[in-house]
């Protein structure tokens, strides 16, 4: 068993252990190497200004093919979250030869240099910085989007997936217009492989590191002043399997699991996270971060990403794709894990409606074995869910809808992207005839967990749905939520998209004129 | 060559892209240095029974822990008042306030020691809105008037009028960078101080001041920040004053750095408002009496609450002209953070106010708001019939708002779009599209007379370089470039052989803030005075080399460009490197220090008569928006956007800068939103909850131009200030919501907030449904541009509570 972490920054190995192994990536960086291009704005992965990128070696083993980099947010990152992973920051993206667009309009003696990366170059010649804090992570960004683009042969970045490939970099100056020129004139087949600042012994030493098991004996005070240690005891834990993982959070009852830590990693930056031992789940445990769709049932391991998922559910499920697209950012779906938004219990977790009105099934283990219980089951109120010590969700698995079911989603939220619902739903409706037959619905943001809404679906079960009938189940459904007021919205306004979300739903099944004309 | 109108890229990009440009908190640590926190006050409001600082002291790597006993100087600071303190003694008067300043050898440490620190506050109940301010009598300054015309007049002649209350939220910079310094105490009581700041004079006073010594022996510095937007005009002081306590009290240098909770709860924002206003009309929607009452939350201290004010007063008539009109304002004192600068300086606030008057004035009258805009206009030039004379008295000339309005509504397709959106609005239960074109018209210069000047120091070395210091500081908006630039044509040199050095008080004394978007223009032209100085003195010299001959006109006939002197005459010429060492060893002084106040301003604010502005900075937007009818939420679908800001210095910048305050203007009418719990805690104090544009929020549909503006002769090389006005055209994004929901009932007023979340609109669309049916008005609107008088009082006739129907006079 290894007792350090392995990785890699900018193409240099990184041997990290004791207390700094618990360090978020961001304070690393900075502090350690100091790589102060990283910046920190928010501490909460809510800016990307510390965004960075991450390739791991396939854990089988070192087959040299080339590495799918992915922004993440550095300030959420433990450093133990990367082991056996190669991390680029903005001083470290490779230059290369390329002449970059040959448009008129910029100046360019002043900044046509050599050693910078394509993405470099278009960001200074198209004005694409400002006061320049949000830049360095805006690069990296790019360049990992521009290596993407590169390896499956495009010539160009395609604007509205650079739009929603930079909906986790937020910038307060530019207004985003240049940003979004100088991803335009990024010539994509210019970009030097972001691989090549890596050599094949260390990603040979990485690719074996990253399926090994390590623990590391870390206090958890590395924050401390000189002999401010507290004592010793505290320790990470990254096992190799599900069933190791079980054992070592039995045995120590301060003992918490982590995936993401997306959550976790803002409670840490907020003062909120009691320091103890932590079981880090991640890839090395085989299969742990594996979606498939088969017979019409998806399965996702707990460990599966929100970028693994949304690629999994584009073609098969557009309407959960279409939230998935605005959950979080491309930064926090890198690093967020399907488990872990499970197991926060966050009743505004974009995910849990419809996993609710699918009737979703957690697969559990634990020192007593495996077990399954469907998802309303799983949680018991506010932030409480049904889960013993030592157990963790090994899996998910939910019926998809069939042809001729009606499945909506929505995620109503003050920003469209990167932000916090206010109010999620979920319909799910199948048919008999031009009756409905079932309809199962799910609120997220008006109770203390996510609410099925079972009278109005009563309401709504052996009727042809019309507006008369919508706004009846609307009034219905109101009724049994109980939201609150908070710094998202007012109790009246999440009370009232409830009840008008069932109109719009009976406007979108129905587009016929009479329905329309009746309003 | 010239440079001037060039895109050359921002002097710091290549450091921004790589990562290499430094900002306070990456400056490395050196030797001995200390981490500083502040402890904040645990209430809103109240008198200090006791600071217990004992475990703070006593906690591992804590080195000291400082109160208002620890302040030598005096512990009252502000910029226009010293009423505010830098560590407070007798009372607090918001949540988080500073009371005690904690130095320690790591962050960490003294974050942990921070919570350690024991504040007992007999608490008293706050007052946390205007209205409450307002009810117990709580003001920070005397209420001010800006008088014109005859009002009984006014009314005389309107047909119609209306009568409303208005409010505009309150907006964080969001800067990137955190409020950030570094003191170095340095021999005989000096001191250093890098701080992130608009106006390093303003660090060195009050860090003088904090440390009870002359300002001589300070020296603040500003490489540059992390974004600024006015929320480091002043709010750099409590910080660089307590990095600076600490290290004149420990003999070690000092940073403190913000974290984004601590900055967005405790340092000031843009002013929320409450406006009260009575206008009368006539039946083509031209005003006739207008009566304003303007009342600003200035939060817990004066700050800059006066000036800002002030600049709503004088923006209250955007481009507009007001015959009769009487506007008062007042700055309330709540205890909330101060409020302070945000670009626009109380423009926005005073605009917002007519630009929604003029839509409701429109949907009152059943006429399309363009028109009634083009009604109101300042016309282009003074005339007999118009006198473009604006409430204060200062004339409006070159004015090309009208013909701005008249081409983008041809570009931008306005009479086609229109209609279509009325139809579809007609035809679509669950969408709603609006549209609105709003004109900015913003006043350049501070409204502060004093600070209408610079000085800056151009040095030429015998290698042909040149460096320049100006009181400007770079903040992202490319002032180094431009002044880069400027010095460049003005010595012939080429762009690249010009660096501008980071501003400090040691080389540019008494500087004003970079601020008010004048700072080209200030800075600029103090530099192009001194690079004349130096040229001048050069041109001797090369006359003599040249042998052109030795009098003012031989000198004259000299063209410094290309790097060279060249005779125009005889072609002669010398390069600018061989005139310079030329110079040097001919003793000549090839430095020179040049001095810019700008002419012909002057206002007085008791009779709230003058002339301000040295000029106006104009502009016009057509923004289209789309809601959903049922959930409120809200897309903004294209803007078009035309701006005057005369001759361009470096488009790539300056179209940055418009585009940058254009989306921050949306974002403060839109998605921004302060939210605040009943002990006056921000609950929207991160940008988890607190929401600024995001790149998806760009519309699809966005584009930009720059008019030409051949009668602007006006100010250095005929340009114009950018920094501030275009985010004042965010409102065409409010306007075209209030349109969109006009729609909804024809002929009664949408009652809509600022910013206009989807929850406000919602609520705004939730009234209208509610409202009865019989307050409906059955005309359908005017087309745009049509010249027909309209019977505009059919529709409406009675007022109700809920929703304010206009009435007739």
């Amino acid at each position: 068993m290894r007792n350090h972490l392995l990785f890699s920054v900018n193409g240099a190995r990184q041997r990290v252990e004791g207390d700094d192994a618990r360090l978020p990536l961001s304070t690393f960086l900075r502090e350690r190497l100091r790589l102060t291009g990283t910046k920190v704005v928010c501490a909460e992965g809510d800016c990307g200004a510390c965004s960075v990128l991450v390739a791991r070696e396939s854990s089988a083993g070192a087959s040299g093919g080339p590495l799918d980099w992915q922004p993440i947010d550095a300030c959420i990152t433990f450093l133990h979250q990367v082991d056996g992973c190669h991390l680029m920051t903005v001083e470290g993206v490779p230059f290369g030869d390329g002449e970059a667009d040959g448009e008129p309009g910029a100046e360019r003696s002043a900044s046509r240099d050599p050693y910078l990366h394509p993405v470099q170059t278009a960001m200074i010649e198209r004005f694409g910085s400002q006061c320049g804090f949000c830049t360095p992570g805006f690069v990296v960004t790019l360049a990992a989007m521009a290596e993407r683009a590169r390896q499956r042969g495009a010539e160009r970045l395609e604007p509205a997936a650079t739009r929603r490939g930079l909906t986790g970099n937020l910038c307060r100056c530019t207004g985003y217009l240049q940003i979004l020129e100088a991803a335009e004139a990024v010539p994509v087949a210019c970009c030097p492989p972001l691989d090549a600042v890596l050599d094949r012994r260390l990603r040979a030493e990485l690719a074996l590191a990253a399926g090994e098991e390590v623990r590391i004996e870390a206090p958890g005070s590395h924050d401390g002043a000189p002999g401010d240690s507290e004592p010793a005891g505290d320790w990470v834990y990254l096992p190799t399997s599900l069933e190791a993982a079980s054992a070592a959070l039995a045995a120590d009852p301060r003992a918490r699991p982590i995936a993401g830590a997306t959550d976790l990693g803002v409670q840490h930056n907020k003062g909120r996270l009691e320091p103890g031992p932590l079981v880090q789940l991640g890839p090395r445990i085989p299969g742990f971060d594996r979606v498939e769709i088969a017979g019409g049932r998806l399965r996702a391991a707990a460990g599966a990403t929100w970028t693994s998922l949304l690629e999994a559910v584009r073609d098969e499920v557009p309407q959960l794709a279409e939230i998935l697209e605005r959950f979080g950012a491309p930064q926090i779906r890198n690093l967020g894990t399907i488990g872990g938004n499970l197991a926060n219990a966050s009743p505004i977790a974009d995910s849990l409606p419809f996993l609710y009105v699918m009737g979703a099934e957690l697969e559990l283990v634990g020192p007593g074995g495996r077990r399954r219980l469907p998802i309303e089951a799983f949680y018991r109120g506010y932030k409480e869910i049904d889960l013993g010590r030592g157990e963790l969700i090994a899996a998910i698995e939910v019926p998809l809808p069939e042809p001729g079911e009606v499945l909506r989603l929505r995620k109503l939220s003050r920003r469209f992207d990167l932000d916090i619902s206010s109010v999620t739903a979920a319909f799910h409706l199948s048919f008999a005839g031009d009756r409905i037959d079932r309809a199962r619905i799910a609120f997220g943001g008006v109770g203390p967990t996510v609410l099925r809404a079972p009278r109005a679906e009563v309401a709504l079960a052996g009727h042809v749905l019309d507006l008369e009938l919508a706004r009846r189940a609307g009034r219905i459904a109101r009724a049994e939520v109980t939201p609150i007021t908070d710094v998202r919205g007012s109790e009246e306004y999440r009370a009232r998209l409830v009840e008008r979300l069932f109109v719009e739903l009976a406007y979108e099944l129905t587009a016929s004129p009479r329905i329309a004309a009746s309003v | 060559m010239t440079t001037i109108g060039r895109s050359i890229p921002h002097d710091s990009a290549r450091g921004h892209v790589t990562g290499a440009a430094r900002y306070i908190d990456d400056l490395p640590r050196v030797e001995g240095e200390l981490e500083v926190v502040f402890a904040g006050s645990p209430a809103a409001r109240g008198t200090i029974r006791s600071i217990d600082v004992e475990a703070a002291r006593a906690a591992p790597g804590v080195v000291a822990v400082l109160t208002h006993h620890d302040v030598p100087g005096h512990n009252r600071w502000g910029p226009i008042e010293a009423d505010e303190p830098f560590l407070a003694d007798v009372e607090v008067r918001y949540l988080g306030q500073p009371v005690a300043a904690i130095a320690a050898i790591t962050r960490e440490a003294a974050e942990r020691a921070r919570t350690l620190v024991r504040v007992e506050v007999d608490e008293e109940a706050p007052v946390l809105t205007i209205d409450d301010a307002i009810a117990r009598g709580e003001f920070l300054t005397p209420e001010r008037f800006i008088r014109c015309g005859d009002l009984e007049a006014g009314w005389a002649r309107a047909t119609h009028r209306l009568e409303g209350t208005f409010r505009s939220g309150g907006q964080e910079q969001l800067y990137f960078e955190s409020q950030a310094a570094i003191a170095i105490p340095g021999e005989d009581g000096q001191m250093v101080v890098h701080s992130s700041t608009q106006n390093p004079t303003e660090i060195q006073t009050v860090v003088a001041e904090a440390l009870g010594v002359g300002r001589h022996r300070v020296v603040a510095i500003c490489k540059r920040m992390g974004g600024g937007f006015g929320g480091k005009e002043t709010q750099g002081s409590i910080p660089a004053a307590l990095a600076a306590l600490v290290a004149q009290r420990t003999g070690r240098p000092a940073r403190i750095v913000y974290g984004k909770d601590d900055d967005m709860a405790v340092t000031g924002k843009r002013h929320p408002y409450r406006s009260r206003y009575r206008v009368g009309f006539d039946e083509l929607g031209v005003i006739t009496a207008f009566e304003l009452e303007l009342r600003s939350d200035g939060g817990a201290y004066l700050d800059l609450s006066s000036a800002v004010l002030e600049r709503s007063m004088l923006h209250a008539d955007n481009a507009y002209r007001f015959e009769n009109a009487s506007i008062s304002g007042r700055v309330c004192r709540t205890n909330l953070p101060p409020s302070t600068a945000f670009r626009g300086f109380g423009g926005p606030q005073g605009m917002a106010v007519i630009e929604n008057v003029i839509q409701e004035i429109a949907i009152q009258l059943g006429r399309d708001s363009l028109d009634v805009r083009r009604a109101n206009a300042y016309g282009r030039d003074p005339s007999e019939q118009r006198p473009n004379r604006t409430p204060y008295g200062q004339e409006v000339r070159a004015n090309l708002v009208p013909e701005m309005l008249e081409r983008l509504a041809a570009e931008g397709d306005y009479g086609r779009r229109r209609a279509e959106i009325e139809h579809e609005n007609r035809a679509s239960p669950t969408s709603l599209r609006g549209l609105a074109m709003t004109p900015v018209k913003f006043g350049i210069s501070f409204t502060n007379k004093t600070l209408n000047q610079a000085n800056a120091l151009v040095n030429v070395f015998t290698d042909g370089s040149v460096q320049v210091s100006t009181g400007a500081t770079e903040m992202g908006q490319g002032v180094n470039t431009k002044i880069a630039q400027l010095v460049a044509d003005e010595l012939g040199v080429d762009y690249e052989a010009v660096t501008v050095m980071p501003t400090s008080t040691e080389k540019n004394n008494n500087t004003s803030p970079t601020a008010a978007s004048a700072s080209t223009d200030l800075n600029g032209t103090a530099a192009v005075r001194a690079c004349e100085q130096i040229r001048s003195r050069m041109a001797g010299l090369a006359a003599r080399l040249l042998k052109a001959g030795d009098d003012e006109q031989a000198a004259a006939r000299l063209r410094f460009a290309d790097g060279a002197i060249r005779d125009a005459e005889s072609g002669a010429s010398i390069s600018f490197a061989e005139l310079a060492t030329a110079a040097h060893r001919e003793r000549l002084d090839l430095g020179a220090r040049g001095f810019y106040a700008t002419p012909d301003i002057d206002y007085d604010r008791e009779s709230g008569r003058g002339t301000p502005f040295y000029y106006f900075t104009t502009g016009c937007a057509l923004a289209e928006v789309r809601i959903e009818r049922l959930t409120g939420e809200l897309w903004v679908e294209r803007l078009d956007v035309l701006l005057d800001i005369g001759r361009v210095i470096n488009p790539g910048i300056e179209r940055g800068q418009a585009i940058g305050g254009l989306v921050q203007g949306i974002g403060w009418v839109s998605t921004e939103e302060l939210v605040y719990g009943e002990r006056g805690e921000l609950l929207s104090a991160s940008p988890t909850t607190y929401k600024i544009p995001n790149v998806s929020d760009l519309p699809a549909h966005f584009r930009l131009d720059f008019v030409e503006n051949e009668l602007n002769r006006h100010n250095l090389k005929s340009t114009k200030a950018v920094g501030e006005p275009p985010l004042m055209l965010g409102l065409a994004v409010w306007c075209a919501i209030k349109d969109a929901l006009a729609s909804i009932r024809p002929g009664l007023v949408p009652q809509l907030r600022l910013p206009a979340t989807h929850e406000a609109i919602l609520d705004a669309i939730v009234a209208l449904e509610d409202s009865p049916r019989e307050l409906e008005a059955p005309a359908p609107r005017e087309p745009a541009t049509a010249a027909t008088s309209i019977e505009a009082d059919q529709g409406v006739a009675t007022t109700q509570a809920e929703l304010r129907a206009p009435s007739r006079t």
